[in-house]
């Protein structure tokens, strides 16, 4: 989708840079609606399809935390998120899983929100085709049908990233290679990420994908689009007993590239 | 009648003397023959009856002496009237033959008799003198002692019933024996000596003398002890010696167990560590033992002399109580101290008989020494447990004071407190202290512990040890200065910690406010630059108003900035100076406000205009403000149900006293705390807040700075709502307290 195609909703609490990202929005062409708080925000969503949320986190009456978990609770439809951070505290995990896609910082330039905005608008095939040029890590994982490993939490696909259970500690914000095989559907996942957060007590990692490799890009896309995803990355969350039963993964010892 | 007249016939008949020839009497009348039978049958009838009477008489009577002689009277008088029995006999049956050899045996036993009253007659001529006097006999027959009279041969010609069960002879074997039959065989011809001396001399005495016991012989052989008294008596014969004599074995005896009493006593005494020494009336000492001679260090021939004269270095005090036992007979105990030989003794004096006083001492120099050593060695002891800054006590096992310290009474400020109860004397120990003494009197486990003792404001270690009987001792040392040194750091401790946890908790907020406007100015600024950079033509009118964007924007940050600055610093040290209340209260607002309005939460100040400048230091009384309200945000908060707006009030008002007082009412819409909260709200680390939602310091540390400014704070419920009420002098006090 192109910006100018696109209507986006600003929320801030701060009038002045409501004011100025109108105001450079517009000079895009796009549609820009605004809201000073996460309660007026969430009433224009449930009138207005809107194609990316752009939220201030830290606003009275209702923060931009509540908002998007109230979109996902209430099940509207989720556009791109975009959550435009002073300083705070979020849960990763579950801002990724609530389908935030991105974070940026204030200040920010003009030009860096317009190149956000595109890159969020963009068609996923047009994502996802350079691959990094050294990832620290490669992953390699044996595992069954895409099917069962969502139900157990094994292996999870969201609409910008997936989430499974390593075989390693991974660390926050580097690049790895994955390689996961699907006995049961025959299938393989070859992709480059980031990862956005591990968990050290399960062994979970999210990651947002950066490159699809070839062999597998056009499955993956097509079951993004299939399975309408809501979250970025999916927070892998099951019961305990799924969680336990990670047997049925096994686990290929994967080579590690040295740096 | 004819049969009676019949029978008389047939009887005289019968008595009719067939042969009268040979008697001229035949020729006597009837009547005459009938009267000489009769009366001769009459005089031999009485001769029997006498004979019996006599000898029921002396069988009766075993004192009558001279049995031979009597038998041979009464032989003679049976003699008589068998004599004349057979002269009645004869006139009718002519047995002379019978009667003659009666006769002459009758004769001869008249005969006999004629010769031994011949021989007896001296003694029966001597017995009708004693036995006149009826009284004497009697006398001498009841009398508790043997008496004997003997003749100067030695023959005993008197003797009572006392000297007869004494020997155990009978009076007829004494009476005519020689008295050496009552001696002793092996001193019979010592005796015989003895008497004819006595004779002699012809004075009484006393019997063996110088001749240790007198025994005398008894007739089965065995002796008896016995004392003799000697009389001479002048006769027409010569002179008699009565003897009086007394069976002493009985005595003897008695007086044998005295003497062995009396050397057992005496050994008893000597061998005795006590000391034993009597005087009589007169203070004359009559006895004292070895060991007393040798206590004393003098001879034991003292004894004669007077106690007085013996000890002449007695101290009064002890001659006063030994005049007083004398006089009053009653006994006294007392410890003695006798100079001149160091000696202390422990006494008791007993009346003695006579009128006399017997002093028992012992010698207890040794224990009295050991006690002054002990007692010494105590105060040494206690010197060292003295003045040691130290406070030591100890309770028994029903909490009674037993032993205090001076330096205990000096930091429990209390004295006499020997016998009293702890609990009663102490009241307001506090609960744990309580409870750890309880214990270590129950377990005897010993422990120590930091404890502080509110009505004295002292704080102190204790140290608590079990101590004999069930008791438990009490070491404890003031560390109330050491503690409130602690107190001021850890004041400052918390003061740090607080600043720090204020400045983290607002931190995120701050920069998310600080970051906004700076995102303001930056995006304007950088538009401009992008705009000159397009080489556009800005007109002045778009410049004027970015520009003034920027600078507005630009001046909210530094206001920010500038209450950071007060939070951060120390405070403590800056000068007190007039602050306004309204800026106070408008700078504390600040620094919430975003926090505030993120959360929905309505803040609201009433301040009016012309309050009056507060001498304070305005950064510690911002921060008491602050804390208030961050106080009231997190209280309303925690509620679910409640409004959600905190209300600052400020006023003035004039104390009773007539000071001029500022206050400011900090009231929020959270539930009113409960009486518990509130009356532990003010301690260090109490906190409501549930684990990592504070850590408790702020009111503590805002009522410590509010009460060194000279003011107060207080809770107080407003209509259902918690209200802070901070109260400032106007005009300061210059408090220097706690240095917060």
């Amino acid at each position: 989708m192109r910006l100018e195609d696109a209507t986006i909703l600003i929320v801030d609490d701060e009038p002045d840079l409501r004011e100025i990202f109108s105001a450079w929005l517009e000079c895009e062409r796009c549609t820009v609606l605004t809201a000073s708080n996460g309660m007026e925000a969430l009433s224009i969503l449930e009138t207005t399809k809107v194609d990316v949320l752009l939220s201030d986190i830290r606003m009275p009456v209702m923060d931009g935390v509540e908002l998007v978990r109230e979109v996902f609770k209430r099940k509207l439809e989720v556009p791109s998120i975009i959550f435009v951070s002073g300083f705070g505290v979020v849960h990763l995990r579950e801002m990724y899983g609530l389908g935030v896609e991105a974070m940026i910082e204030k200040p920010l330039t003009r030009k860096y929100l317009v190149q956000v905005l595109h890159d969020t608008l963009k068609e996923r095939e047009e994502l996802w085709l350079i691959p990094s040029a050294r990832p620290v890590e490669e992953v390699e994982l044996a595992m069954g049908s895409l099917a069962e490993t969502e139900a157990t939490c094994q292996f999870q696909m969201g609409k910008g990233g997936c989430c499974f259970t390593s075989d390693r500690p991974l660390t926050e914000a580097t690049t790895i290679g994955l390689s996961i095989e699907f006995a049961g559907d025959g299938r393989k996942l070859k992709a480059q990420g980031a990862v956005r957060w591990f968990d050290d007590a399960t062994s979970q990692a999210g990651v947002s994908f950066l490159y699809l490799d070839s062999s597998c890009r056009d499955w993956v896309i097509a079951g993004m689009r299939k399975w309408a995803y809501r979250s970025f990355i999916p927070e892998c969350r099951c019961d305990t007993s799924d969680v336990s039963s990670g047997d049925a993964a096994q686990t290929i010892v994967g080579a590690s590239i040295p740096r | 009648m004819r049969p009676v007249a019949h029978q008389e016939a047939t009887v005289v008949e019968m008595l009719q003397p067939v042969q009268l020839q040979h008697d001229l009497s035949f020729l006597w009348k009837p009547q005459l023959r009938w009267l000489d039978v009769l009366s001769d049958s009459f005089i031999a009838l009485t001769y029997f009856l006498i004979t019996f009477a006599l000898i029921g008489i002396v069988r009766k009577r075993k004192d009558i002496p001279f049995n031979r002689a009597f038998f041979c009277v009464v032989g003679f008088i049976i003699a008589c009237g068998i004599t004349r029995a057979m002269q009645v006999v004869t006139l009718w049956f002519p047995i002379y033959w019978v009667s003659g050899p009666l006769e002459v045996l009758t004769a001869a036993i008249s005969i006999a008799t004629l010769v031994m009253l011949g021989r007896a007659s001296p003694s029966i001529l001597a017995i009708p003198d004693k036995m006149a006097d009826h009284k004497f006999s009697e006398l001498i027959e009841d009398a508790p002692d043997a008496i004997l009279e003997v003749d100067a041969k030695g023959t005993i010609i008197l003797a009572n019933q006392t000297a007869e069960t004494m020997f155990g002879y009978r009076r007829e074997e004494l009476l005519g024996s020689n008295v050496d039959l009552l001696v002793p065989v092996g001193n019979r011809s010592r005796h015989k000596d003895h008497r004819q001396g006595f004779v002699h001399s012809g004075t009484a005495r006393v019997m063996g003398q110088g001749m240790g016991d007198l025994y005398a012989r008894r007739k089965d052989g065995s002796e008896v002890s016995v004392e003799i008294g000697l009389n001479p008596v002048k006769t027409e014969d010569g002179i008699h010696t009565t003897a009086v004599i007394r069976d002493v074995t009985e005595r003897k005896r008695t007086e044998q167990q005295l003497e062995r009493t009396v050397v057992q006593l005496n050994s008893l005494l000597e061998s005795t560590t006590v000391c034993v020494l009597a005087v009589d009336s007169a203070w004359t000492i009559h006895y004292l033992n070895r060991n007393a001679a040798s206590l004393l260090s003098v001879d034991r021939d003292i004894q004669g002399m007077t106690l007085w004269d013996a000890f002449p270095a007695q101290l009064p005090e002890e001659r006063t109580i030994l005049r007083k036992v004398m006089e009053t007979r009653q006994p006294a105990w007392y410890e003695s101290f006798y100079p001149p030989l160091d000696l202390t003794t422990t006494v008791q004096a007993h009346p003695w008989e006579d009128g006399g006083v017997a002093v028992f001492f012992s010698d207890i120099s040794g224990q009295r020494r050991l006690e002054r050593e002990l007692e010494i060695a105590n105060r040494r002891a206690e010197s060292v447990l003295e003045n040691t800054n130290v406070g030591i006590f100890a309770v028994d096992r029903d909490w009674v004071f037993r032993y205090v310290n001076e330096d205990a009474k000096k930091l429990l400020k209390a004295r006499d407190l020997l016998g009293k109860d702890m609990w009663k004397s102490f009241p307001g120990m506090t609960a744990e202290t309580t409870e750890r003494m309880r214990q270590v009197m129950s377990t005897r486990t010993p422990a120590g512990f930091d404890s502080y003792y509110p009505p004295l404001d002292l704080s102190t270690h204790l140290s608590v040890n079990p101590w004999e009987e069930g008791g438990i001792t009490v070491c404890f040392s003031d560390i109330s200065e050491q503690k409130r040194m602690q107190r001021e750091l850890d004041w400052e401790r918390v003061m740090r910690e607080q600043r720090l946890e204020v400045l983290a908790r607002f931190s995120a907020g701050i920069a998310h406010e600080i970051k906004n406007p700076m995102a303001i100015i930056h995006a304007r600024a950088s538009d401009l630059v992008e705009l000159a950079a397009n080489g556009e033509v800005l007109s002045a009118a778009v410049v004027t108003r970015t520009c003034e964007s920027i600078v507005k924007t630009s001046d909210r940050v530094i206001r920010i900035l500038r209450g950071l600055a007060a939070l951060a610093r120390e405070g403590a040290n800056e000068p007190m100076l007039g602050a306004s209340p309204g800026e106070m209260v408008e700078q504390a607002i600040e620094l919430v406000q975003v926090r505030y309005r993120t959360n929905g939460i309505q803040i609201d100040s009433i301040v009016p205009d012309g309050l009056p400048l507060v001498e304070c230091r305005e950064v510690q009384i911002g921060q008491v403000l602050l804390n208030l309200l961050n106080n009231s945000f997190d209280a309303i908060e925690a509620s679910k149900t409640s409004e959600r707006w905190v209300r600052v009030e400020a006023s003035r008002v004039s104390s009773e006293e007539g000071v001029e007082q500022l206050l400011i009412d900090v009231v929020d819409s959270g539930p009113a705390l409960s009486t518990e909260v509130i009356e532990h709200l003010m301690e260090p680390f109490y906190t409501t807040k549930p684990f990592g939602g504070g850590i408790g310091i702020g009111l503590s540390v805002s009522r410590a700075i509010v009460t060194a400014h000279g003011g107060t704070l207080e809770l107080r419920d407003c209509h259902g709502h918690t209200c802070f009420r901070l109260t400032l002098p106007v005009n300061a006090v210059r408090v220097d307290g706690v240095a917060a």
